[in-house]
Order: C-alpha cells, then structure tokens, then sequence
C-alpha cells in the first residue's frame, strides 16, 4: 500500500470541505461574516489538505 | 464495495421531519429549515468522516473520493435551496432568529398594569425600554403604568413563557421611581416591545434611557432628560430644563418649554422647536424641515456644514435643504452654511451670512436697520432698505453686477468684470457690507420692485402678464399673432 496514506487525505477530503462548508453557511446565517467574505478559507483548507497529502505519500514512498 | 450510510440516513431524517410537521402542524418547520440547515452539511460531513475513519482504522480499501458525485451534486442542490430560502426572508435588518420570527412568528399582547407611590419630588427613572412610551404629567402621588406588551413568538406556549419572565419592574425607593421593562430576559430568540402610558406626578422629573420607540412627554414641572438609540421625541409642556440625545431619530418635536431645551441628534428627519422660554441648543443633522417660532432666548443650532445663532426669534424661522427664511428675528443673528438660499425678512441689532453658495435676500422695513455682513462666494445678493434709512454700505461684486435704488448717496464702480459700491445715507448709520465672489448686488428701497428686473422680481411679475388678454385691444392682436406663424 504505497501512498496508502495519501489516499487517506484524498478520501477524507470531500468530508472535510462539506464541514467547513457546512460552518461558513452558519456563520453566514448568523449575520457574523458573509460567505461572500469567508469563502476563501475553503481555498485554503484545500491547499493544506493537499499538502499534507503531498507529503504523506512522500514519506510513505520513502 | 461498502456503500455509504449517509444517503438513508438523510432520507430517514427528512421523512420524521416531514411526519412530525404533519402531525403536529405547530412545528415551524419553515423558519427550523432556513435557520438550521447548514448544520445538515455539518453532519453529513461528520458521518462521511468517521466512515472513512472506520475503514482505515480496519485497513479496507478507501474510496478513491471523499464524496462521489451525486452526494456533491445533493449539496449543491440543498445549498442553493436553503440559502434560497433564506433571502426570502432577509429583507429585515435583524439576525436569523428574528427574520424566521417576522416572517412565521406570531404578536401575543398581553396587558402591562402596574403602579407605586411616588415620593415628592421623586426622579422617575425609565430604562431599557423597547417600544412607544407616553409620559404624563398629573395630580397625583402615584405612578401608573398602563400598556401593551407584545412579545413576538412561533407560539402561544413560548410567547406566555417569555411573558412570565418579563415583567415591567416598577420600584418606589427614597427619592426616585424606577420603571423597568425586563425585555431583555427571554434571550435573543424572542422580541419583546412594551407599548407604555406612564402617567406620573406633575412634579416630578425624568429620566428615560430607551433603545427604540417614540416618546411623548407632556405636561411635567421637573426636568426630562432623555436618551435613545433611535425614535421620535415629542415634548409638550415642560416646565424643567429638557435634555434630548438621539442617535438616529425621526422627528423631534417640542412646544412650550418652560426652560431650556438641549438636543444632540446623530441624524434625524424633521424638528420643530415653538414657545420656549430657555436657550435651545441643537447639535445635529436633519434631513427634513426644521422650523423654530417664538424663542425668548438665545437659539443655537449646529450640524456639519451649518452654523445659525439668533438671540431670540419672536417671529419665526424655518429652514430645509436648500432654503432658510427667517421673520422677525432679534440679532445678533448669525448663520454660516455651505448651499442654502436665506431670505431674511426684519431683524435687529445684526446680521452676518456668510455662503459658500446661495442666495441672499434681505428685506428691512423698520428703522433703525442693523449692522449687516452678507457674504456668498456665489450667488445673488439682494438688499432692501426703508427709504429714509440710515446707512453705511459698502460692496463688491467680483464677477457681477450691482444695481442701486438710491440714486447719488450710493456710487457704483466698475472694474472689468467686478463692481463695487460704496456710500452713506444720513449721519452715523450701521454699517453694511455685501460681498458676492459670483453673482449680482441689489440694494432696493423696500416696498419698491429693483430698477432692472433680476430673476426673481421677473418671475414675480409673470403672473401679472395675463392681465393684458383682458383688455380688448389685445384680444384684437391674437389672431394677428396666430397668422404671423
């Protein structure tokens, strides 16, 4: 199983957008930040996401 | 291949969901949904992970995504749906509980009845209130509160619930009354108002510390202090000082003050200031008419870009966006503004305008006339004077004409664009100086129309024109003018 663990990230990532997803809305709704404000954090969370995939399957290929 | 558990679970809670709204219609399903769907993604992403946990932590082979397409597709839809949903309702200003409230909920009004003894003299405090109140001035020791309170709920069970908690606290002490309407208990979920006729002794004084709400106040001997987040003031017969602070109001209004009357204003609609007795202060931005009558002391009005001090106004004086005219005031009367026509009509004493831009019409008829500076960077200014007046004028056009009705006394020069006047009219008269940057000077005898009709005496005379068709020779000329085209 080489990359098993990137595999891992990318399974749980779908997952782990739909929370963050799920968390902006309600910020949103609450009056707090508009999602038009606090969608980038998506970006984010999906570039740290993949990183940490990135390098998991590094080591695991080691 | 292991398929996941979300896609039944969904189906299993929407269908309770539904279930229960029919068999208990009460259940704001409506305003739940719009309010608490997101939490939905939250879970769906929730279970999603630990599933995958679970496989993981047994080693079986992962699915290759997180989500598969028709979840992501599902989403998508409920996304669009509850936020859909949601704009629908957010037309108000408030957070998501209320707009669910406005729109599904319910007004339950229960009835406010409440009383205490006043001690003499006492102060009676309101605070916190939320909604209308009317305070009263009578001869009595006690205090009454009569009213209305409304409390906007999905339900009868929750509205009595929050009714139980919110009591109007009316608390007699040593000296001061206190009137509390606890409409802060219930949590943000709920929206309580009080509607409140307070009927207290005349002589007592108050003090009011309100959110929001119109307020009228009448027929009191002590001092009203009053401060709110937004509403309309109203003050009758006040014998005290008067003290009004408004962040954002309506219309504040106020007749017949024994004493003083301060307003601060953040930024309010009309004002209309009669009969008081005391010095007026006012610090604020109106938007709509302004109108002071019959002060006997000195008025004080400032905003942004306005500037207006009179000593008394035994006439009367108004003022909008674009114009101020004042009546039979008593100087030394200032005003200082950045876009307003003035037209000043008998005062005293002095008068100083000074324009960015306007208009300025000045019309005398009483003798002795006051000192005058009038200044505009542009616009047109025009002075009448009675004709035996006494007078020391001086004035200077920049780029514009000067036109004179008083013959020799007064000698005009030009230079180039510019024109100046300058000249004395009897011995030891004010002075008077006109300064125009654009625009015209004409100093008239009052009652008597200027030598060369500048705009506005034009449009003055425009409704005489017809008088002409009346004549019979004019008649005759018609039909000429008719066949000339």
């Amino acid at each position: 199983m080489s990359g098993g663990k990137g595999d891992f990230v990318h399974a749980i990532r779908g997952p782990i957008v739909l929370i963050a997803l799920g968390i902006l809305f309600l910020i949103d709704l609450q009056g707090v930040y508009r999602f038009s404000q606090t969608w980038p954090v998506l970006l984010i969370l999906l570039g740290l996401l993949s990183l940490l995939a990135h390098s998991l399957s590094e080591r695991g290929a080691r | 291949m292991n398929r996941s558990i979300v896609g039944p679970v969904i189906l299993i809670f929407i269908g309770s969901l539904f279930l229960a709204h029919n068999i208990w219609p009460q259940i704001p399903l409506a305003a739940l949904i719009s309010t608490y769907w997101p939490y939905l993604l939250i879970v769906w992403g929730g279970v999603r992970l630990v599933e995958i946990l679970w496989l993981a932590a047994r080693s079986r082979p992962l699915p290759r995504k997180g989500l598969a397409g028709g979840e992501v597709f599902l989403i998508v839809l409920i996304a669009i749906a509850g936020f859909g949903f949601n704009k629908a309702h957010r037309s108000h200003a408030w957070g998501m509980e209320a707009r669910g409230l406005e729109l599904f909920g319910e007004t339950h009004e229960y009835p406010v009845s409440e009383q205490a003894t006043a001690p003499p003299g006492a102060r009676i405090m309101i605070e916190n209130v939320t909604g209308n109140l009317q305070v009263t001035g009578a001869d009595t020791n006690q205090v009454r509160v009569m009213g209305q309170k409304m409390i906007r709920a999905y339900n009868r069970a929750e509205a009595d619930r929050a009714d139980a908690v919110t009591h109007v606290q009316v608390t007699s002490e040593i000296d001061r009354v206190l009137i509390r309407p606890r409409t802060d208990r219930t949590g943000a979920s709920l929206r309580v108002t009080t509607d409140l006729d307070i009927s207290v002794p005349r002589g007592a004084s108050l003090e009011i510390q309100g959110e929001s709400g119109d307020y009228e106040i009448r027929d009191l001997n002590g001092s009203v202090n009053l401060s709110s987040g937004r509403g309309s003031v109203n003050l009758t017969r006040i014998q005290g000082n008067s003290r009004v602070s408004v962040g954002r109001g309506g219309s504040i209004r106020a007749a017949d003050l024994g004493g003083e009357l301060i307003v601060e204003q953040g930024r309010g609609g009309d004002l209309e200031i009669h009969n008081i007795a005391g010095q007026v202060r006012i610090n604020g931005a109106f938007s709509g008419n302004i109108e002071f009558s019959n002060l006997a002391s000195p008025l004080q009005f400032q905003s942004r870009s306005t500037d207006l001090r009179v000593q008394a106004i035994p006439g009367r004086l108004t003022m909008d966006l674009g114009d101020l005219r004042g009546t039979n005031l008593i100087g030394p009367v200032r005003f200082a503004t950045r876009s307003r026509d003035v037209t000043i009509e008998n005062f005293t004493n002095a008068l100083e305008i000074d324009l960015e831009r306007g208009d300025v019409q000045v019309d005398v008829a009483k003798q002795p006339v006051g000192r005058m500076d009038l200044r505009s960077k542009s616009g047109d200014i025009d002075v009448s004077l009675p004709e035996s007046a006494k007078f020391e004028l001086k004035g200077r056009a920049e780029r514009g004409e000067i036109t004179n009705a008083f013959g020799d006394t007064l000698r005009i020069e030009t230079d180039g664009r510019s024109a100046s006047i300058q000249g004395a009219a009897g011995q030891g008269g004010s002075p008077i100086t006109i300064n125009t940057g654009r625009g015209s000077i004409s100093v008239r005898k009052a009652g008597a129309p200027s030598e060369e009709p500048a705009r506005g005496v034009a449009l003055r005379a425009a409704p005489v024109a017809p008088q002409f068709d009346v004549k019979p020779g004019a008649e005759a000329k018609a039909p000429a003018l008719a066949d000339l085209r």
